[in-house]
C-alpha cells in the first residue's frame, strides 16, 4: 500500500535519498571552491619565491663573470638552455621570459615575442604573470624573471573534473549504503503499514506498540481512531438492537389484539374475514420473525466474552441437537432429512452464534426442499477442524449469486418463500464468530444446494 | 398478570376474559408483590421490564417468601442467559414477546396443572393411538395394544413431545432402563414398537432420532 502512495505522491524515501546526495555534491563543491582559492594563492606565492630564488641564483652567476655582457650572455643562455630542459622534462607547459639589464640598458631577453608589460591579472587570452627583480646596486645587474601562473586548468573540464573525481566515484559507494539504511530505517513503517493492511474490516483492536520512539505517535493515533471507530460501531448496534427491541412490544399488542379481534368475531364475519386475518397473521408473523433474525444477527456478532467462555462441545451430538430441533418442519412437509456424523471430537464452540448458523442453514434448506425431497446433514473432519454440509434438492443458487446471497436483506430474485434475506448473513457471522466460513456449492448430482460450514472452534 | 404496557396489558385481560379467567392487571413491580401474597391466584403473567423495577425481582421476592405459584415470564429478552436466569430464578415457563395467544394459553394451563399435580388430563394421542398414562394402556383405532413397560416408556416420551424430533441419547437416557445402553437395543424396541402400533405413527429421522407427529 506505502510503496502504490509513493508511485503516486512524493516519496519519503526519495527525498531522504536526493537530500542526502545533494548534500554529499553540495559539501564537495563548497571544497572545490575551497581548494581553487587555495591552490591560486599558494601557486602565487610559490611561483614568487621560486622567482626570487632564481633572480638571485642568476645574479650570483653574473657577479662572477663581471660586468662583461660578451661572458655575460652564454651563462644567461645555459642557465635558460638548463630551465627549458627541466620544464620538458618536468611536463611544465607554463611560460618563463627572463630578462637582464646592464646599466640601464637591456642585454638578455628570453622571449623577445611577449610584450613588454605582462598582465598581473588573467585576461581572457592570457594567464596571470608573476614578476620579480633582483637588483645589483654595485655592478649595475637588473634581472627580472616572470613567471606565468597557469591556474585557470583548475576551471577547465579536465581540473574541475579531476577535482570532482574522488567526490563522483564516491558517490555511489556512498549512496549505496544510504539506500540500504534508508531502507531499513523505513521497514518499521512498513511493518505498520502492513499489519493494517492484513486486518479484517471487523478487527479494530489496538496495533502493538512500536518499539521506536519516532513512530509511537503514529501507532498511538492509529489506535485511539481505532478506539473511537469501535465505539461509534458498538453505538450503532446498540442502536439496531434496541430498535429491535422496541419493535417487539408493539408486535405482541398488534398480535394480541388481532386475536382478540378474530376471536370475538362472529361466525359470518369470520368466514368473511378469513383472508384478511390470514394476511394479518402472516404479516405479523413475518415482521417478528425480521426482528427475531436481526437481534440473532447481531447476537452472532457478539466479541468474545471473558464471563461467558465457550464450553468445549460434543460437535457431532451438537448438530444432532440442532437437526432434531428443525425436523419437525421437515417431516410435516415429507421431507426426509438424515444426519450422517463421519466424525466424533468436541471443540470449544459458541453455542448461541454457532446454533444460529447451523439453523438458518438447515432451516433454508427445508424451507427450499420440495415435496418428498431429501436433505443430508454430513459431519466430516476437514484438515482445520469440522466440515459439515447441508445438501439439498431445491432449486439451488445461480454460481453468480453466490457471493451477493450473504449480502443482508438480499434475496434471491423471482421466488415465493417468505423470508428476511437475513438467514445467510447470520449463518455467515455465526461461522465466523466459532472460527469459520461458509461455502455454498451444488448439491449431491449437480442438484440443489449444498451449504458447507468448515469451523475450527470458538477464540477462546 | 403484571406488565407495563398499556396496549398489551389491556389486550392480555380482553384474552383472559373471553377465556373465561378471572384476571387483575397490574402495571408496578411494588403493587404485585402485596397483591399476589394477599389473594389465592392460580397463576401470575409476568413482564420483566417494568417501570419501578425489574421483574426478575419480583419473582425473586416471592419466591423467597416461599410462594409457589405459577409463573409465566413475557419479555421481550430473548438471549440465552435472559431466559436462564428467569428459569433459575424460578420462573415456570418463559414466552418471548411477540407470541402467539393460543401457545400463552396452553402454557399457561400446562404449568397450573403441573402445579396442581393432578392426573386429571394425561391422555396423549396421535392419529388413532391413544396413550393413557395413567391407566398405562394404549389403544389403537380404539382396540387395545399389549406393549412392555420398555416399549410404553418410549412411546409416552415420544408422545409427550409429539412433534419433536428426540434423538437417540434423550431416548436411551429418557426411556430405556439403565445398564441398556446400547443404541442397538433402541432399535429393537422401537422396531417391536412399531410392529405393535403400525409403521406410520413413529418417524425416523436417519441419524438423529425419532419423532411421533401428533396429526399423522
Amino acid at each position: 500500500m506505502l510503496r502504490k502512495l509513493a508511485n503516486r505522491q512524493s516519496s519519503l524515501f526519495q527525498r531522504l535519498m536526493f537530500s542526502f546526495a545533494g548534500v554529499i555534491i553540495g559539501v564537495a563543491i563548497i571544497g572545490l571552491v575551497w581548494v581553487f582559492l587555495e591552490a591560486k594563492a599558494t601557486q602565487r606565492s610559490r611561483t614568487l619565491s621560486e622567482n626570487k630564488a632564481h633572480t638571485e641564483n642568476i645574479q650570483a652567476h653574473l657577479s662572477d663573470v663581471g660586468a662583461d655582457p660578451a661572458r655575460m650572455l652564454p651563462v644567461l643562455n645555459a642557465i635558460e638552455a638548463n630551465r627549458v630542459r627541466m620544464f620538458q622534462e618536468l611536463d611544465y607547459h607554463s611560460r618563463v621570459r627572463l630578462r637582464v639589464w646592464l646599466h640601464g640598458r637591456l642585454i638578455y631577453n628570453s622571449a623577445p615575442q611577449l610584450p613588454d608589460r605582462l598582465p598581473d591579472v588573467a585576461t581572457r587570452d592570457t594567464y596571470s604573470w608573476v614578476r620579480w627583480e633582483a637588483h645589483d646596486q654595485r655592478q649595475g645587474i637588473v634581472v627580472e624573471r616572470s613567471h606565468e601562473v597557469d591556474d585557470e586548468w583548475m576551471l577547465s573540464v579536465g581540473g574541475v573534473g579531476f577535482l570532482l573525481s574522488s567526490t563522483i566515484f564516491s558517490l555511489p559507494l556512498l549512496l549505496i549504503p544510504a539506500w540500504l539504511i534508508v531502507g531499513i530505517g523505513l521497514r518499521p513503517v512498513r511493518t505498520i503499514a502492513s499489519s493494517i493492511a492484513q486486518r479484517s474490516d471487523a478487527d479494530l483492536t489496538p496495533l502493538a506498540d512500536s518499539p521506536y520512539r519516532e513512530l509511537s505517535p503514529l501507532v498511538v493515533a492509529i489506535n485511539g481512531l481505532m478506539a473511537r471507530l469501535s465505539q461509534r460501531i458498538e453505538h450503532e448496534h446498540e442502536f439496531l438492537t434496541d430498535a429491535a427491541h422496541e419493535l417487539k412490544t408493539p408486535l405482541a399488542a398488534i398480535q394480541i389484539n388481532a386475536h382478540v379481534l378474530l376471536s370475538r368475531a362472529g361466525a359470518e364475519t369470520a368466514e368473511r374475514c378469513a383472508v384478511p386475518a390470514a394476511g394479518l397473521r402472516s404479516g405479523v408473523a413475518r415482521a417478528t420473525h425480521t426482528v427475531h433474525q436481526l437481534l440473532a444477527l447481531e447476537r452472532a456478532r457478539a466479541e468474545p466474552q471473558v464471563d461467558h467462555p465457550c464450553p468445549q462441545t460434543d460437535v457431532a451430538e451438537f448438530v444432532r441437537d440442532r437437526v432434531a430441533a428443525a425436523a419437525h418442519l421437515a417431516v410435516q412437509r415429507n421431507i426426509e432429512i438424515e444426519f450422517h456424523a463421519d466424525a466424533d471430537g468436541s471443540l470449544p464452540l459458541h453455542l448461541e452464534s454457532m446454533a444460529a448458523a447451523v439453523d438458518n442453514l438447515i432451516s433454508n434448506a427445508i424451507k427450499y426442499s420440495p415435496q418428498d425431497g431429501r436433505i443430508a446433514v454430513r459431519l466430516t473432519r476437514a484438515a482445520n477442524g469440522y466440515r459439515l454440509t447441508i445438501a439439498d434438492q431445491g432449486p439451488g443458487i445461480a454460481t453468480e449469486l453466490r457471493d451477493k446471497v450473504f449480502e443482508r436483506f438480499y434475496r434471491v430474485p423471482g421466488q415465493e418463500q417468505l423470508g428476511t434475506g437475513l438467514g445467510l448473513a447470520i449463518a455467515e457471522r455465526g461461522a465466523a464468530r466459532n472460527g469459520g466460513i461458509i461455502l455454498l456449492a451444488d448439491g449431491e448430482g449437480g442438484r440443489g444446494l449444498s451449504a458447507t460450514i468448515e469451523f475450527a472452534g470458538a477464540a477462546a | 398478570m403484571i406488565e407495563d404496557d398499556l396496549a398489551i396489558g389491556q389486550a392480555l385481560l380482553s384474552v383472559f376474559q373471553d377465556e373465561g379467567h378471572t384476571a387483575v392487571w397490574l402495571r408496578l413491580a411494588a403493587d404485585a408483590e402485596a397483591r399476589i401474597r394477599g389473594e389465592a391466584f392460580d397463576a401470575v403473567v409476568l413482564d420483566l421490564g417494568l417501570p419501578d423495577g425489574d421483574g426478575n425481582e419480583v419473582l425473586r421476592a416471592l419466591r423467597a417468601d416461599g410462594m409457589r405459584l405459577p409463573v409465566l415470564i413475557i419479555s421481550a429478552r430473548d438471549s440465552l442467559q435472559d431466559r436462564l436466569k428467569g428459569f433459575d430464578l424460578g420462573a415456570d415457563d418463559y414466552l418471548i414477546k411477540p407470541f402467539e395467544i393460543p401457545e400463552l394459553l396452553v402454557r399457561l394451563r400446562a404449568i397450573v396443572r403441573r402445579s396442581h399435580g393432578t392426573l386429571e388430563e394425561n391422555l396423549w394421542t396421535a392419529g388413532e393411538i391413544v396413550l393413557d398414562e395413567n391407566r398405562m394402556a394404549v389403544t389403537r383405532g380404539g382396540q387395545p395394544v399389549t406393549l412392555s413397560k420398555t416399549e410404553f416408556a418410549l412411546l409416552l416420551t415420544l408422545m409427550k413431545q409429539a412433534n419433536r424430533v428426540l434423538t437417540r441419547v434423550e431416548l436411551e437416557r429418557r426411556a430405556l432402563p439403565a445398564g441398556e445402553g446400547q443404541s442397538q437395543t433402541l432399535d429393537v424396541h422401537i422396531f417391536n414398537l412399531r410392529k405393535k402400533i403400525g409403521e406410520g405413527v413413529i418417524r425416523t429421522v436417519r441419524g438423529v432420532g425419532y419423532m411421533v407427529q401428533q396429526d399423522a
